[in-house]
């Protein structure tokens, strides 16, 4: 009964599995971070930060440290020595069972870290998407009615009859080319596959895509999103179907008679009387039970039944723990503040690890073939794009919007690397080919936002905190009037972006005389256009202590933001104006900004988002 | 293909985790964490700490009761194979719970609290400590059979000794915090000295069992499992003390100020709020490996990286709780489960070990810090207060028991004891202060509803068929006739009429011979006219029975109507809830928030 007493992980084990994964975590969420100030999508950095911790860079360039972090298997000292698991094993079993449950399954054993860290991207990946499924809002896929069906299902069917088409006919004549097993005797699973994942939208790097571009809200947006929900559910389907076909007998003790059938039951269930039992539920949950611990509990339990459940049918865990967030985020009784901490800790904790684990095992650089990599981006995209571009036509959008929606649901991302990693894990499809599907989906993911807004022409508008800059920031303003403050904060602009401080100081208190800039609440925004600036710039000064800028309210101002625009840019100043009313009309936010010690707490302030005014 | 050595992360792997596995470990994870949430919430009902219900759901899952009942069962979800991948991933799991766990508890240690609170605050701490650790220490020397010590503690009694001497002497910070709050103490100053006391234990404590770790000779078994690689082997006892001591200096001075010039720069920075969670969370798991690096347990890096964090004011209240309740909820029940699943608690209960670890812990504990609260000059029925409330181990007692246990410091039955007495302490410090300072403890709206006190849509048009309606209902949760009841209601509502501003009406009366004070919520959706000053109809319509021997209960009634529905959110969410536990939900959620607030700003010391 002493088992756990005897401590199967010893403390070099431990040391190892939490390190790596403080590793993983903060090296993830550091290139996730400098992705985004890029303007790329954060998991592309997650993802990046596997490539250059694993095999790819690290394995080859310091093998020592990779196999210290990483373990594969028992190193070799301790091989030699005593397995772990056989020692432990003393207090119930005999060495010898210990010996044969080890023995016959590979040379060496795996490390127990190893084991531990894949269980753990399990448990990411399940929470990952439920994350998912949450964001499902299965009332705007049918309101959207017509135009989502046409858009999806175009956007599903051109792309998969291309997709099975060429990987069909390649993986019977030219295999290499595409990157075929032809050992494995599946060429139309695989050509099912091939078609499958390249139909398949990622619907998290989109609704990210389309969030950081502020068009979530917009029809479009909401188009987008309702169709790449339905290619989703039928491209998840469809997988499990694929997936129920080539998992060899003898490895599930289930019959495809059985896999389909359950799958299909389990689909409609959770879509009809699940969805309706868990919003049932869920007020119960509410009432019943401390807030918000309670619910939290029910949801990751549900998910992690409904991830069991399916794991057992027979298709992967993944797709229970989405059709569970499905039900639960079709529920409008979860209410915003549970959904975001499971967001929160989700997105940032458990989603970066996962990302980055994908890569972690891969080597890039022995996997990569060009061709196979140039054929998948080349029918991925074309399929894609093409088949949106139809089926928003023919729900009556302009072209600039219709090819604006192709490259939008062109993005996939977390999706096509799952099924990519499963199909590899069941030996589908080559390393040479997940690689590429890997590369491709990075790629596509990188492309879509940019090419949605050059298609539609439209610039991002920038926020107070694009604005800011340190080097024009002036901090704690030393003069009591507003003559003497616009000096000084002509002076700082002057050196911030080289024009002559006298030309500025005379531009702005000339239009400063014409009308006072104090608005309400203690803030002011002196402004001037500059001959031949290049290009906006953002002034920022504090006075706690307040300046009279003559506001209506009578209030002294407290910050003072001077806006400098070039002469002939009339719009960029109307941005700049909503940009800074915009970050101050929070109070708790404006105090905060006002008592910041220093440029980077002021940033702070400002950056943190207004839900924090909670005291 | 198949013969690139390349290993699967996800699934179908030869000796890896393969399908079945992830089918089990997702289904033994759920079933843990289901039972373990559903039975704290039993307990939480019945106001009792739910790391009680907790760890009962482990006993129940384990050989206590499943496996005896259904032995099948138990080895389908937890296969009894050291070494099997299940067997370590469910190990690396809970590891990784308890550094979690320790760390949010260290998120809660507010050091300038502790520096501010000063004599009194030392005097209750020291005392706290000092006593039952004595205590402790010496009936680990004189009855050391009876205690039973671990396998490594044999011929080597001294760490054994002082780690009895500190489980007596441990405090939890958040049964505590708890206790006050439910009392309406938090803001009092001897809500105030206890909790920083606590927290100063807190910290003593830990660093006391880090030391004893140390202390701990290597077995056979650890040293060839380590295989040279952890510090421990090459550094010694005095080596890993220092070390040890170096960290922690350390990361108190020094880390502590680099965390709190951080946290501004990580804010303004990476995205809000996620650069900060992976930013405290790559903090603790880093610390956590170099502590068991070092050849301490890895929870004591977590514990002193969330002291560090946390106690930077920059840390804001939305992150720390959502840190807070995701391990709280999470994680933390899967960890406690776990305790009573590999452990058959009948097997190991000794009477006289029980009864000797609680007498000790309840008299060290409650006498030392009496003592001290009276040498800090507080009077003596305060004192004693501060004695029960201080006794509280909860949580904090048990993972301290556990992880001796797995460190093989202590035996089962000691283990056993320990568990017993920290719930035991826990469940007593509550009720006992609330006798001895002679309080009420507040009174919640949700404590006063069932589905049965709240009418949605009544069948009623004007203010007398809705009294009708709801008086109609009263009956069935009173002992009084439905016509003495309208009478008084209806007598009193043409005195003057009970309408509030914002939609609300609170028709009351004060009834001779009813047994409890009563109040229904009848939700009109088109509102009825009760003649409010601001013209608005009443859609929230509250029925307020109280019995005429209880004056004051009317208007803490009515100020707890106030406040609960002070915010126009609240108004609007429970005016559109379809039934009777819609509207209890929103409720629960509204006055948990409003004790969370307050829970934060008192642990924090705001």
């Amino acid at each position: 009964m002493t088992l756990l007493a005897a401590g199967v992980l010893t403390p070099q084990e431990i040391t190892v599995f939490l390190l790596s994964l403080g590793v993983l975590l903060g090296v993830a969420r550091l290139f996730g971070e400098l992705a985004k100030k890029l303007g790329q999508p954060v998991v592309l950095g997650e993802i990046l930060a596997g490539v250059v911790l694993g095999a790819t860079v690290l394995g080859n360039v310091a093998q020592p440290a990779y196999d210290f972090l990483f373990p594969e298997y028992v190193s070799a000292e301790q091989d030699l020595d005593s397995p772990p698991a056989d020692a432990s094993a003393q207090a119930s079993q005999t060495a010898d069972q210990a010996a044969d449950a080890q023995a016959p399954a590979i040379e060496k054993p795996p490390s127990l870290v190893k084991i531990g860290l894949e269980t753990f991207f399990v448990v990411c990946v399940c929470l990952l998407l439920l994350v998912a499924g949450l964001e499902v809002d299965l009332s705007i896929v049918t309101k959207q009615g017509k135009a989502a069906v046409l858009v999806s299902v175009m956007g599903m069917a051109v792309p998969f009859a291309i997709g099975f088409g060429v990987a069909y006919l390649l993986a019977l004549q030219a295999p290499r080319l595409i990157g075929y097993d032809t050992d494995s005797d599946m060429a139309v699973p695989f050509g099912l596959f091939v078609g499958i994942a390249l139909s398949i939208t990622a619907l998290p790097v989109i609704a990210k895509i389309l969030m950081d571009i502020k068009m979530f809200r917009s029809d479009m947006g909401m188009l987008i999103m309702s169709s790449a929900m339905v290619n989703d559910l039928l491209g998840w389907i469809g997988f499990a179907l694929v997936l129920a076909m080539i998992i060899p007998p003898e490895e599930s003790a289930l019959s495809l008679e059985f896999v389909i059938p359950a799958t299909l039951i389990f689909v409609a269930f959770m879509l009809t009387l699940g969805r309706w039992g868990v919003n049932k539920a869920i007020p119960y949950v509410q009432a019943h039970t401390s807030w918000p611990g309670g619910i939290l509990g029910f949801v990751f339990v549900l998910a992690l039944l409904c991830a069991a459940l399916t794991e057992w049918i027979g298709i992967h865990a993944i797709f229970g723990a989405f059709l569970a967030g499905i039900a639960l985020g079709d529920s409008k009784h979860l209410t915003a503040r549970t959904r975001e901490t499971i967001e929160q800790i989700v997105t940032y904790i458990f989603a970066p690890i996962f990302f980055a684990g994908v890569a972690l095992r891969v080597d890039f650089i022995q996997g990569f073939d060009l061709v196979i990599v140039l054929i998948v981006l080349f029918i991925a995209i074309l399929g894609k794009v093409l088949g949106c571009y139809v089926g928003a036509k023919l729900a009556n959008m302009s072209t600039r919007e219709s090819w604006a929606i192709g490259f939008g649901m062109s993005a996939r991302g977390a999706m096509e690397i799952i099924l990519a990693q499963i199909a590899f894990n069941y030996g589908l499809i080559t390393q040479e080919l997940f690689v590429a599907i890997v590369i491709m989906a990075i790629a596509t993911s990188v492309i879509a936002g940019p090419l949605m807004q050059k298609a539609l022409s439209r610039k991002q508008e920038k926020t107070f905190t694009d604005l800011l800059s340190s080097k024009a920031f002036v901090g704690r303003i030393k003069a009591s009037t507003r003559r003497g403050a616009i000096r000084e904060l002509a002076e700082v602009a002057a050196g911030a972006t080289g024009q002559s401080s006298e030309a500025i100081n005379e531009a702005v208190w000339t239009r400063e005389q014409t009308m006072s800039t104090g608005i309400e609440a203690g803030l002011a925004v002196p402004h001037g256009r500059i001959e031949g600036l290049a290009k906006p710039q953002l002034v920022v000064g504090v006075s706690p202590a307040g300046i009279d800028f003559d506001a209506a309210d009578g209030q002294p101002a407290e910050i003072i933001c001077m806006l400098l625009t070039p002469a002939e840019d009339p719009i960029s100043q109307i941005e700049m104006l909503r940009a800074v009313a915009e970050a101050f009309t929070d109070r708790a936010r404006h105090r905060a900004a006002v008592e910041a010690n220093g440029y980077t707490e002021f940033r702070a302030a400002i950056a943190v988002s207004s839900a924090s005014g909670v005291h | 293909m198949h013969a690139l050595p390349w290993p699967t992360i996800l699934a179908a792997g030869e000796a890896s985790l393969n399908e079945s596995a992830i089918t089990k470990l997702l289904l033994a994870i759920a079933v843990l964490l289901g039972l373990a949430r559903l039975l704290g919430e039993l307990c939480r009902r019945y106001g009792q700490p739910a790391v009680l219900g907790e760890i009962v759901a482990g006993i129940l899952l384990g050989p206590t009761v499943l496996k005896a009942v259904a032995p099948a069962v138990y080895l389908y979800l937890f296969p009894e194979a050291p070494g099997s991948p299940a067997w370590i991933a469910e190990e690396g799991f809970i590891t990784l719970s308890a550094a979690l766990l320790l760390f949010v508890v260290g998120l809660e240690v507010d050091l300038s609290a502790v520096y501010r609170q000063g004599k009194a605050m030392v005097l209750v701490s020291a005392m706290g400590i000092v006593i039952p650790f004595a205590l402790g220490f010496s009936a680990a020397t004189v009855f050391e059979s009876v205690l039973g010590a671990g396998v490594r503690a044999e011929g080597n009694p001294l760490p054994f000794r002082i780690f009895c001497g500190l489980a007596m002497s441990i405090t939890a910070l958040p049964v505590i915090a708890k206790v006050l709050i439910d009392l309406n103490l938090s803001k009092s100053d001897m809500g105030v000295l206890v909790i920083s006391s606590a927290m100063c234990n807190d910290l003593v404590g830990w660093i006391g069992f880090a030391v004893v770790l140390a202390l701990l000779p290597t077995t056979a078994m650890a040293e060839s499992n380590s295989g040279g690689g952890t510090a421990a082997s090459q550094l010694g006892v005095t080596g890993t003390i220092a070390a040890t001591l170096a960290f922690l200096a350390f990361m108190l001075t020094i880390g502590r100020l680099f965390m709190h010039k951080a946290l501004p720069y990580v804010q303004a920075r990476w995205s809000w709020p996620g650069g900060v969670i992976s930013f405290a969370f790559v903090i603790a798991m880093a610390c956590a490996a170099l502590t068991e690096y070092l050849g301490i347990h890895s929870i004591f890096g977590a514990f002193i990286a969330g002291v560090a964090i946390g106690d930077s004011h920059h840390l804001r209240e939305r992150t720390r709780d959502t840190i807070h309740q995701f391990v709280m909820n999470i994680f933390a029940p899967v960890f406690f489960a776990s305790i009573g699943l590999r452990i058959n608690f009948l097997d190991a209960f000794q009477w006289s070990t029980v009864l000797l670890v609680c007498a000790i812990a309840v008299v060290g504990k409650v006498n030392g810090c009496y003592l001290g609260a009276k040498l800090a000059k507080l009077s003596s029925r305060e004192s004693w207060a501060v004695g029960f409330g201080m006794a509280a181990q909860g949580a904090v007692g048990i993972i301290l028991g556990q992880l001796a246990f797995q460190a093989q410091l202590i035996s089962e039955e000691l283990m056993v004891a320990i568990v017993i007495m920290a719930l035991g302490t826990s469940i007593i410090a509550g009720p006992a202060m609330q006798r001895i300072l002679q309080l009420k403890s507040q009174r919640k709206i949700t404590d006063l509803l069932t589905d049965r006190n709240i009418l949605i849509e009544p069948e009623a048009h004007d203010i007398e068929s809705v009294l009708h309606v709801m008086s109609k209902r009263a009956v069935e949760l009173t002992n009084l006739e439905e016509d003495a009841i309208f009478q008084k209601v209806w007598a009193r509502e043409n005195v003057m009429h009970t309408a509030l501003p914002n939609g609300m009406a609170v028709p009351h009366a004060r009834l001779d011979g009813l047994n409890k004070p009563t109040m229904l919520i009848a939700r009109k959706f088109d509102g009825i006219d009760f003649d409010a000053p601001d013209g608005q109809l009443a859609k929230l319509i509250f029925l307020l029975l109280t019995p005429t021997d209880q004056p004051e209960t009317q208007i803490e009634l009515l100020s707890l109507v106030a406040k609960t529905f002070e915010h126009a959110e609240t108004r609007s969410r429970c005016i559109q809830s379809h039934t009777p536990t819609e509207f209890r939900a929103v409720l629960n959620q509204v006055t948990s928030e409003t004790e969370l607030i307050e829970h934060d700003e008192q642990t924090l010391g705001a």
